[in-house]
């Protein structure tokens, strides 16, 4: 049973109404996010994707349609929206630039501070943070502003998870890593995923990333959704998401592309290991 | 002709700490393509910045067609023969107009009214901007603002393009633009030097060098490094997904090339697999 946690429903943003610049950013998009579940957003600059996401947590209220959590319209009188970006927590685009404290722990205590929790509570929710994030005790009094890239990344992030929120949307958090910061930082939020149960958005470029981590992908195009649909069934439109300026895995592209030469029966594929489970089912099997 | 000769390079920001290039020596040659691939702090962007005398080695010698980085006389010179590009489009962009942009460093080189003129609007075709000229820099992509940052380099005619991590920023239209910019400009002789953290575009240079704790650790042709994935992983870097996927194939058995990269290559290798072609090993 899928329980909804999440609910949009013809969501439209247009920016300047009545002046010569009105652009519809977002225009009449629905969609239902469930518990637990790895949605990846895809779609090119200035698809809607951030007009999205930000609609997503009440930063940013709708010209029209509605968001509501857990069956509560947010934008209801008397909804307390200060309470729905603990748990919808937004982690922006190069989100190291928003860090400000003086050392790691307190800006990660930050977003809990103003919970009105107890301080021990802050505490341990620094501490968990700390370790899904895979910043060891040492990085406590330090100043966020000594750390490198990768390890700025992981205080912001994790003062967002410090607030434990159920749904965790991120936009872009792996952009200009090198590949084993990007790894870790998706290990980080597979891990939030998995212990808390939440709900992950994952916006990216990446349609490796994507492929790997989300069981569903939206697709985003010119303020429309164009797709929702199952990550393999997102992935096998290759010649869809090309036109409009998106890609596949470069192993699902091989696979597509093996299938219009008459091997369709190896049928989708998403990563490297399915590739040679694939394989192997034609050729005879595991060694 | 060498474009580029480092001999012995090290390096250190301050006295008392680690060098971040040790003993580093390349070699690049005229109207070659090649990327520099490394994790965070592998010190590439550290050797980027010796192509063109922005830093100057504590050890060891670098000329750049010719010139000696540390003869201060010829400083200026070398600036104007190696173009930077680099990672975050919107900290490179100055003017509000995109042909006053692209004419920036021109008018500091005071280069004279007419000639300008011509070479704007030759920059500005070069990487396919012309229908711009006029428009407002802060309204365009990320794409397009980082071939504007090309332009507004390329319209110095430089001999060397060094650019750091250009793409970190672009979607993947943004990507593939410049991408496309690159190869044109390289097919036209210019030597081209990419910093990257993208397996896929390194994999279309001529030449990958792989940094790693201030050392070169791989230096050839894009077939030849990923042949040796294995250190790559080691050393946190990645493969193309057909490379991965032949080394998969191996461990399976089946004897497969190691040296594929393309997607076509890919599928050239999996149809003779499936064609019963290619032979397994305890089969």
């Amino acid at each position: 049973m899928k329980n909804v946690i999440l609910k949009a429903e013809h969501l439209t943003q247009i920016y300047g109404e009545g002046t010569p610049f009105q652009r519809t950013a977002v225009n009449d998009i629905s969609f239902e996010l469930y518990e637990n579940e790895f949605v990846g957003v895809i779609g090119h600059t200035g698809s809607g994707k951030s007009t999205l996401i930000q609609m997503l947590n009440g930063l940013m209220k709708p010209t029209s349609g509605t968001v509501s959590f857990r069956g509560e319209d947010i934008w209801a009188k008397k909804y307390n929206r200060r309470l729905l970006r603990a748990n919808v927590g937004l982690v922006f685009q190069y989100p190291e630039y928003q860090l400000f404290e003086e050392t790691v722990e307190k800006d990660i205590a930050f977003g809990p501070r103003n919970m009105d929790l107890s301080e021990d509570e802050i505490h341990a929710r620094v501490k968990e943070a700390m370790e899904l994030t895979g910043l060891n005790d040492s990085f406590r009094s330090k100043s966020p502003f000594d750390l490198s890239g990768g390890q700025k990344r992981r205080v912001a992030i994790a003062g967002i998870l410090a607030m434990r929120p159920r749904v965790l949307i991120l936009d872009e958090p792996t952009a200009g890593l090198d590949p084993k910061g990007c790894n870790e930082i998706l290990a980080n939020i597979r891990a939030y995923r998995e212990e808390e149960g939440a709900t992950v958005v994952l916006v990216s470029h990446s349609m490796e990333d994507i492929a790997a981590n989300a069981q569903r992908i939206m697709v985003l195009e010119g303020g429309h959704l164009k797709m929702l649909d199952d990550t393999r069934a997102v992935f096998a439109r290759g010649d869809e998401l090309t036109a409009m300026g998106l890609n596949v895995p470069q192993i699902t592209r091989v696979f597509l592309s093996l299938a219009k030469r008459g091997h369709a029966d190896l049928g989708s594929v998403l990563s490297p290991e399915e590739a040679i489970t694939a394989l192997n089912r034609l050729t005879g099997g595991a060694k | 002709m060498s474009v580029i000769e480092a001999k012995n390079l090290t390096f250190r920001y301050a006295e008392d700490s680690e060098p971040v290039l040790k003993d580093v020596s390349l070699t690049v040659e005229q109207g070659e393509f090649i990327a520099i691939l490394g994790h965070n702090g592998s010190g590439k962007s550290t050797l980027a910045k010796h192509l063109n005398g922005i830093c100057i080695p504590d050890e060891g010698s670098i000329t750049v067609c010719g010139l000696d980085v540390k003869n201060n006389d010829d400083l200026t010179e070398i600036h104007r023969k190696v173009g930077m590009v680099f990672q975050n489009p919107d900290n490179q962009i100055i003017a509000s107009v995109v042909e006053e942009e692209v004419a920036f460093a021109l008018e500091n080189l005071g280069v004279e009214h007419d000639e300008m003129h011509r070479r704007v609007k030759e920059a500005l075709e070069a990487v396919d901007m012309s229908a711009f000229a006029t428009h407002a820099t802060y309204k365009l992509s990320g794409g397009q603002k980082q071939r504007i940052a090309i332009a507004g380099v390329i319209a110095m005619r430089p001999d060397v393009l060094v650019l750091d991590e250009p793409t970190a920023m672009l979607d993947p239209k943004g990507r593939a633009e410049v991408m496309e910019v690159l190869h044109k400009f390289h097919r036209e002789g210019m030597t081209i030097v990419l910093i990257t953290h993208f397996m896929d575009e390194a994999a279309q240079a001529d030449r990958i060098a792989v940094m790693n704790n201030g050392e070169i650790l791989l230096d050839g042709t894009p077939h030849y490094v990923f042949q040796n994935a294995g250190l790559l992983w080691s050393v946190g870097l990645n493969v193309p997904q057909s490379t991965e996927l032949m080394f998969l194939l191996r461990k399976e058995g089946y004897k497969v090339p190691l040296a594929v990269l393309t997607e076509a290559e890919c599928v050239a290798v999996l149809n003779d697999l499936l064609a019963g072609n290619i032979g397994r090993e305890d089969a």
